[in-house]
């Protein structure tokens, strides 16, 4: 798991180095994608929510769902004008 | 009477929405006095059956159709109100604002005015605690606006520092003043006359009188008094 | 010890930590405020009574105006319901006390002491520009008075009293039923408390986001708020994205309540009660997607502008159906018109109103007409007012004899509720036709007309107020000398009409069970009225003896006043001199702040005070979680999204900056590498060390403890010498620009969640030494591992953000 963790986040500096190379919004996504990937090991495996009862993991998962909606919300707002 | 564009707008809107409002309060109240006065209760009568108790949940009680009635009604009426309202906003704020017509009839204005194109806009600036109007000969007024009537105005309002609001009261249209962005409105004015600009944001201790006045003139006044400015 | 100092009377009310009594303490601290706010209205509809008057200058009435709004808003109408929560809700639910008792006390003193902030607030120049607090005019630019800074550390202390409100809540209400109380068979009122608290615990986050970005802003010279690429719309973002949701949470309670009284006094059960339950749930979700409708005029556009409006007149749906079922409960009902019915009846007629009107600011076209005016003003005060208000005081009769065992006067309260309904409605009706009047103006011309319709409403105002003179009179005096009441006056069915009136220390002799039928089982097994709830003398079943002493503690009001102090020390420093930017903090209080902090946290962790668990529950659906860990995580949902809000400011200011350093120019990425490195690896050992403790080798858990300490203080290190090195090379300081401004707050506001981190190390590892979490208590060292990893996650997310692009 540490290790994933740690080659991700190689991965992700030696990303930057080339940053010149890739297309910005690709680049961008990426990253947030393994910043993603990354928080989603954690929580399911350091914080243990692979092991705990359902309830518990739906409550999360249901709130970060929110979250991501409002989110596009106001990305919306920034863009539409 | 009208007085502008944007006043019409709203006063048909309003009333569509003031008209089915009345209908559903007089129903939602004339229901709620006839059930209170019907059943209320008197010396003779008696606690009906499924009197909630202490001792036991009580039973539940009505029923889905009951609701999805009221929400299939309400959603009717909501649509109108949406769907109306799209409409008048769309007239409102259109995408590209629509030809300023305001300068035509000034000599510099006149090819302007052959090719159908559009005046320039007006720039109208919120400061603590007054209004400042800006003509494209960079002439400037403070607290006065002068515009011709039954022309179209295209104003771009902004702010030099806080947040204020600028508001038109008698065309009832309004937009935020904010510093460092710009915010488009238009109207046509149909009577001359001198109507209330005022700041409908709190933006400090002055804010109550940051009035300006909409003077509507005559179309020649307007464009005499023009060429005379510098 | 320190309970010899006071008598027993004064320090049974400072050091309760009783469910009851902090319910009552909120209650009467919030009539108080009420009072308070109400006086500073009626200043204010005087000055307004007529055209040009004087009675109150610009400043003062800008003073008045906004803290009449903030202390009704947030000292009022919520510590109102919540009063009732307190003392109502164990009882409803069949639970001894809530989840966490001294967590609730110290919410109380909290909301104490953030009240005394913003009271004090006037000495320096109470905040005056109304309650919404709209930038850029709230930058030290603008407003340098320190009355603001006053204000913004009391909202910071009222928010924490309600984050800690709602993790309480939240637990007690999902574990603690009594068996067979399933959240189905649950009444109104604690489900619309729940939903409630679900909004609180999503909505305050971005508030203390908010507010915290302006006192930054305001005392260390940041830009969030006084830039172009910030400013106006980022604080109009941020505030109304919690501001929406905050004026559902000042409402539901109310209609929780109401929706509970008045099958009481209808006399049959309440229709639709499911559909009113979703109802509220579909309410306060879609309440997060509406408030772009206080920004129609902002210049957003009309993709932004016509989805809100779609949203926002959706929300009215949910609100028909309850109102609808509300009132077909009436049918053939037998309609017992009591103090409490009346209140509860007019507050649905007059919410009518002001949900009919708010459907008309809902539309963006009306609204740019209406944006601004009385229009406004008479919508949200037929809800709050109207809706909330009048429910609450329906409440207050309705339960006043459960809390005193005495009746309250009939007569007069019926008087109270016919003045009230008629001057309420002589003081906002007119409003609605002032809607080209601006809102906020101390005064007007004659010539605008407005005078009649104003001194009207002023005249309203006088009969509304005084009118609750008739209530508090009412109540104090039945209070001593009403009628005894009975357990159960109004023959109603909810659980805690089945204990006596007053509620007895203890709350139940044995808590109830609920059979499968739907009676209600009292300890004997027999049913009421049968079985009893309450045995005639004081002696317990259960062995649960309970007196007043027990259960007391002196370290929620010790840690309130210390975080007082500590905020009050951050807000009051005077500007810096010679060129003022931003203001010095007053370390003598910061300091007395601190160390009383510290001295209490660690009062209170060392206390012997035992919560009550009952081993029988209902807890669907977190039957097999914990009680500390449910909060933990509630707690974890909040803080995600206080950083959302934090990270959505970073890229709301990046996104309107034409230019932004390129990656690398600014930050080196290595530094960023080796911390994110450094923090993937303390989130490796705090696993360790929790698996040492399950297995019980407390070298190892100690060493896994120490290895978190060491690599969490590495990574502050290694961002202490970043910090330094950009600050001594360019100029490179938080007061440099945007760049530097949202890369020092939100890495900063992670660092201080590191530090916490740390010093909750050191406490694990005090406690290691002296012999504890091994083997079956490891407990405490899994929550630190999940705060820990959690502020881990963050740093993953903010690594990228702030180094690689």
């Amino acid at each position: 798991m540490f290790a994933i963790l740690v080659g991700g986040t190689d991965i992700e500096f030696n990303l930057a180095t080339l940053q010149a190379t890739i297309p910005y919004n690709y680049y961008v996504s990426i990253l947030l994608g393994l910043a993603g990937m990354k928080a989603i090991l954690i929580a399911m495996f350091y914080q243990h929510l692979k092991y705990e009862p359902r309830s518990l993991s739906s409550w999360v998962i249901i709130g970060l769902v929110i979250a991501s909606l409002l989110m596009s919300l106001s990305f919306l707002q920034l863009h539409g004008h | 009477m009208a007085v502008s564009n944007t006043q019409v707008i709203f006063d048909n809107l309003y009333g569509i929405f003031t008209y089915l409002a009345v209908i559903v309060g007089v129903i939602v109240f004339a229901l709620m006095a006839y059930l209170i006065i019907r059943y209320r209760a008197t010396k003779s009568s008696s606690d009906p059956e499924d009197t909630p108790r202490l001792g036991r949940i009580p039973t539940s009680r009505g029923h889905g159709r009951n609701v999805l009635i009221t929400v299939t009604l309400s959603t009717f009426l909501l649509a109108v109100l949406i769907i109306t309202s799209f409409a008048a906003v769309d007239t409102l704020f259109p995408n590209s604002p629509p030809n300023a017509t305001w300068c035509y009839g000034i000599a510099t204005y006149n090819q302007t005015q052959v090719a159908g194109q559009s005046c320039p806009r007006l720039d109208v600036t919120g400061h603590q605690f007054y209004w400042v109007f800006r003509y494209p000969n960079n002439h400037a007024d403070t607290n006065i606006f002068r515009v011709p009537v039954n022309t179209t105005v295209v104003l771009d309002v902004t702010s030099a520092d806080v947040f204020h609001d600028f508001g038109i009261i008698q065309f009832k249209i309004k937009t935020d003043a904010i510093q460092g962005r710009t915010n488009t409105i238009w109207f046509v004015p149909y009577q001359i006359e001198n109507y209330t600009i005022q700041c409908f944001e709190l933006c400090g201790s002055g804010h109550a009188g940051m009035i300006a006045r909409l003077q509507v003139m005559r179309a020649s006044d307007f464009q005499s008094w023009y060429s005379g400015t510098k | 010890m320190s309970q010899d100092i006071f008598p027993p009377r004064v320090r049974r009310w400072l050091f309760t930590t009783n469910h009851k009594e902090v319910g009552i303490l909120y209650l009467v601290t919030a009539l108080f405020f009420f009072i308070a706010a109400g006086l500073l209205a009626l200043t204010v509809r005087t000055q307004l009574s007529v055209p040009d008057n004087n009675v109150l200058n610009a400043d003062l009435y800008n003073q008045f105006v906004t803290v009449h709004g903030l202390l009704m808003i947030f000292w009022v109408l919520s510590p109102f319901a919540f009063g009732f929560a307190n003392y109502i809700i164990p009882l409803q639910i069949g639970a001894r006390d809530l989840a966490f008792p001294r967590l609730n006390a110290m919410s109380y003193w909290f909301y104490l002491f953030s009240g005394v902030a913003i009271i004090m607030s006037f000495i320096f120049g109470a905040p005056d520009l109304g309650w919404t607090l709209y930038s850029p005019q709230t930058s030290f630019q603008f407003t340098p008075a320190i009355g603001l800074n006053v204000g913004a550390a009391a909202l910071i202390l009222i928010t924490v009293s309600i984050t800690m409100s709602s993790v309480n809540f939240l637990v007690t209400v999902f574990k603690m039923r009594a068996p067979g109380m399933k959240l189905r068979n649950m009444p109104v009122f604690p489900w619309a408390i729940l939903v409630t608290i679900f909004m609180m615990l999503y909505a305050f986050p971005s508030f203390l986001a908010a507010v915290l970005l302006l006192y930054v802003d305001r005392a260390f010279g940041t830009f969030y708020f006084s830039s172009i690429q910030g400013g106006a719309l980022l604080w109009d973002n941020v505030f109304w994205f919690f501001g929406h949701p905050e004026v559902y949470i000042v409402l539901f309670p109310a209609i929780g309540l109401i929706a509970d009284v008045i099958p009481t006094f209808a006399r049959r059960p309440l229709y639709g009660s499911k559909y009113i339950i979703g109802s509220m749930i579909a309410a306060a979700i879609i309440s997060f997607i509406v408030w772009g409708h206080h920004m129609f005029v902002t210049g957003i556009g009309l993709t932004s502008t016509k989805l809100y409006t779609v949203t926002t007149i959706a929300v009215s749906l949910p609100f028909d159906v309850m109102v609808i079922a509300m009132i077909e409960t009436l049918i053939k009902a037998r309609v017992k018109l009591k103090a409490a019915a009346l209140f509860a009846l007019g507050a649905i007629a007059l919410f009518v109103i002001g949900g009919i009107t708010g459907v008309y600011l809902a539309s963006v076209a009306l609204d740019h007409a209406l944006r601004g005016t009385y229009f406004v003003v008479a919508h949200f005060h037929y809800i709050m007012v109207g809706g909330s208000i009048m429910g609450l005081i329906a409440g207050l009769y309705y339960w006043f004899p459960k809390f005193t065992g005495r009746m309250y006067n009939e007569t007069v309260a019926k008087i109270h509720f016919g003045v009230s309904f008629i001057g309420f409605n002589i003081l906002y009706f007119p409003m609605f036709l002032l809607l080209d009047m601006p809102r906020r103006i101390q005064t007007y011309t004659a010539d605008t007309g407005w005078g009649p319709l104003n001194s009207l409403a002023t005249l309203g105002g006088f009969i509304f107020g005084g009118a609750q003179v008739l209530l508090f009179l009412n109540l104090v005096v039945s209070q001593r000398r009403g009628p005894p009441s009975g357990p159960n006056p109004w023959d109603a069915w909810t659980l805690e009409w089945s204990l006596p009136s007053p509620v007895p220390a203890h709350d139940f002799d044995t808590i109830p069970t609920i059979a499968e039928d739907g009676t209600y089982r009292f300890g004997n097994g027999s049913s009421y009225p049968n079985g009893s709830a309450h045995s005639g003398d004081s002696k317990v079943g259960n062995g649960l003896a309970y007196s007043h002493l027990e259960g007391m503690s002196p370290w929620p009001i010790v840690m309130a006043f210390a975080a007082f102090l500590f905020f009050l020390g951050l807000s009051i420093g005077q500007p810096s001199s010679p060129t003022p930017v931003s203001y010095k903090p007053f370390w003598p209080l910061i300091a007395d702040g601190a160390i009383l902090g510290v001295i209490s946290l660690y009062g209170y962790s060392r206390e012997r005070f035992s919560g009550h668990e009952e081993s029988h529950v209902e807890s669907w659906p977190f039957r097999e979680v914990p009680n500390v860990k449910l909060g933990i995580w509630t707690f974890l949902g909040a803080e995600v999204i206080f950083f959302g809000v934090l990270i959505g400011a970073y890229f709301f200011v990046r996104t309107n900056s034409a230019t932004w350093p390129a990656v690398g120019e600014l930050f080196s990425i290595r530094n960023g590498f080796a911390m994110t490195l450094v923090l993937l690896t303390s989130s490796l050992t705090a696993i360790m060390a929790l698996a040492s403790a399950k297995i019980g080798s407390r070298n190892g858990l100690i060493a896994g403890l120490l290895a978190t300490f060491g690599l969490g203080a590495s990574f502050l290190y290694i961002k202490a010498t970043e910090w330094i090195e950009l600050g001594t090379h360019g100029v490179f300081s938080v007061a440099s620009g945007l760049p530097a401004t949202s890369y020092f707050i939100t890495t900063g506001t992670h660092g201080v969640h590191v530090v916490a981190g740390m010093c909750m190390t050191v406490y694990l590892l005090a406690n290691t030494v002296r012999g504890r979490y091994i083997k079956g208590d490891y407990h405490a060292i899994e929550h630190f591992g999940l705060y820990w990893h959690f502020v881990d996650i963050v740093w993953v997310f903010l690594f990228p953000l702030f180094y690689l692009i």
